[in-house]
């Protein structure tokens, strides 16, 4: 049976692109389904290179890929993931996902001829399809961990996030040698104004607080709600100094704003603040457990203050 | 298996060669800067690979490590793995896709298996092609595989008579280290076939010196 069979006639029936490169790059091979795909013929491809096949054909990792074949004999995986696609063959679904070139996944395999020489055989899958399955799969993956990574009444970050973001984010300043400030802010009596006023009017005054906090914090500063109504905040790139400071501003700022309905100054809270510095690391729970004792502080001395105090 | 001082250099210098020249075009593919280092270079027994990789903190706690591997024939027979910790090949996908994949999900996602893969592949035909370079021989790959598997079971089912080469490589991105750790398993028959062509390339190199 097999030598009923000839390589081009198995070649030209399977559902991917085969070609067939030699040591000069210059294809030997170029099966039905690429013909099919890419509108050349492989008379016109034959003796030709990519290059010349393609004249925008700029691909040093295909180069690299090809020389570990042909010199080294490894096969190369090139993925869709980090390369998108060798030959660029347009697609008719153009905007679905932006994609308007065919999304390949590409294998490279050193193929011994006789004399000792080695031919490339590049094999071509078509995962276009899977490449818009698995972006509108994250988008999808990326919207839900959004939506439960965030408070729902004032949408700053949940503690869930907190934890996920402090981890690496401790990691990563021990290795850049950076501080951290982290600031544990509370709303002061605020369960007064909850009885007072009912909670419709405390949920106002939250989402204003978080407003005019946020408008102090920088960009790069991660706002939590930790609880009620007590929340953190994470100055990336701040030192204890620095986090008091940013806290001082905090605390004049809510002084003199109005929160929902209320006069400026009706509002105030208290803050603690801790710093994580690279002489002397400690765990993310520390940290924060740090903070908290500061803010407790805080609460004791009455109120509207920040603790520690830096002269 | 011990190997003197001179071959463990050998074998480390014939390592960076082959990590150095992946990390070259690791950069270009990552769009980032890349630098590999090859810290540790051992032989050992499947035994003692897994209380050598827990140690090292190579493995995670978890007991589940991303996997590549490539089938070996030729001067080396056996297979090369080139593990990253759960934890790190997230990280790596994250620096390599960007933020959005890492997230979806605890366990790394098809598009991101494809870059590990991918990687991996970089990693461990540079290194084995610089082994076979330097000792003047013939190593022949298999095509890459992925898999999420634990280093401990795969090693325990094992024949005793197996030998490991551990070259434990750190992959540093601008923004996170990663470590990863090359792990060739090869029969303890062609060990000394390479130790023995190990120390002609170190008496070459003494020749050599100035």
């Amino acid at each position: 049976m097999s030598e009923l069979l000839s390589f081009q006639q198995v070649c030209d029936r399977v559902p991917m692109g085969i070609v067939i490169l030699t040591g000069e790059y210059r294809v030997v091979y170029w099966n039905r389904w690429l013909e099919q795909k890419t509108g050349v013929p492989a008379a016109q491809a034959t003796g030709k290179t990519l290059k010349e096949l393609y004249p925008d054909f700029e691909n040093k990792r295909f180069v690299w890929a090809m020389e570990n074949v042909l010199n080294n004999h490894s096969p190369q995986v090139m993925s869709q993931s980090l390369n998108h696609f060798l030959i660029p063959i347009p697609i008719n679904n153009r905007g679905r996902h932006g994609l308007s070139l065919m999304q390949q996944h590409v294998q490279i395999a050193p193929v011994p001829v006789p004399q000792g020489s080695i031919l490339a055989m590049v094999s071509i899958q078509d995962v276009t399809e899977n490449v818009i399955r698995s972006s509108a799969y994250t988008e999808l993956a990326q919207k839900l961990m959004e939506d439960s990574s965030r408070d729902p009444l004032t949408g700053v970050y949940n503690r869930r996030f907190m934890w996920d973001w402090l981890l690496p984010q401790l990691k990563l300043i021990s290795r850049a040698k950076t501080p951290l400030a982290c600031l544990m802010i509370d709303i002061d009596h605020f369960k007064k104004i909850n009885d007072q006023f009912g909670h419709a009017v405390g949920d106002k005054v939250l989402v204003s607080f978080v407003g005019v906090v946020n408008y102090c914090l920088r960009e790069s500063d991660v706002f939590v709600r930790y609880g009620g109504e007590e929340f953190a905040a994470f100055l990336p790139g701040n030192d204890l100094k620095g986090g008091v400071n940013a806290a001082e501003r905090i605390l004049n700022t809510i002084n003199t704003s109005c929160l929902a309905s209320f006069d400026a100054g009706r509002i105030t809270c208290s803050i603690g603040v801790s710093s994580w510095d690279y002489n002397d690391p400690c765990t993310g729970e520390d940290l924060l457990k740090t903070a908290d004792k500061h803010l407790y502080k805080a609460k004791n001395n009455g109120r509207n203050q920040v603790v520690p105090v830096i002269v | 298996m011990n190997l003197t001082e001179m071959q463990t250099d050998a074998l480390k210098e014939i390592m960076n060669i082959g990590v150095s020249k992946s990390a070259t075009q690791l950069s270009t593919l990552l769009i980032d800067e890349i630098r590999l280092e090859v810290p540790e270079v051992n032989i050992l027994t499947p035994a003692e690979v897994n209380n050598a990789l827990f140690i090292n903190n190579v493995l995670s706690a978890k007991g589940e490590e991303s996997i590549v591997y490539q089938e070996l024939t030729g001067m080396l027979a056996g297979r090369a793995y080139l593990i990253f910790r759960g934890e790190d090949s997230k990280f790596l996908s994250q620096a390599v896709l960007g933020n959005a994949f890492s997230h979806a999900g605890e366990k790394l996602q098809f598009y991101e298996q494809e870059a590990v893969m991918e990687i991996g592949n970089i990693i461990i035909s540079s290194c084995i092609a610089s082994i076979a370079n330097t000792l003047k021989d013939k190593i022949t790959l298999s095509t890459p595989v992925y898999t999420e598997d634990s280093l401990p079971q795969i090693l325990s089912k094992m024949a005793n008579d197996m030998v490991v080469l551990v070259v434990k490589t750190a992959l540093c991105a601008s923004k996170r280290d990663i470590t990863g750790t090359l792990v060739i398993v090869i029969t303890s028959d062609m060990v000394d076939s390479v130790i023995s062509k190990l120390s002609r390339f170190c008496d070459f190199k003494e020749k050599d010196a100035p």
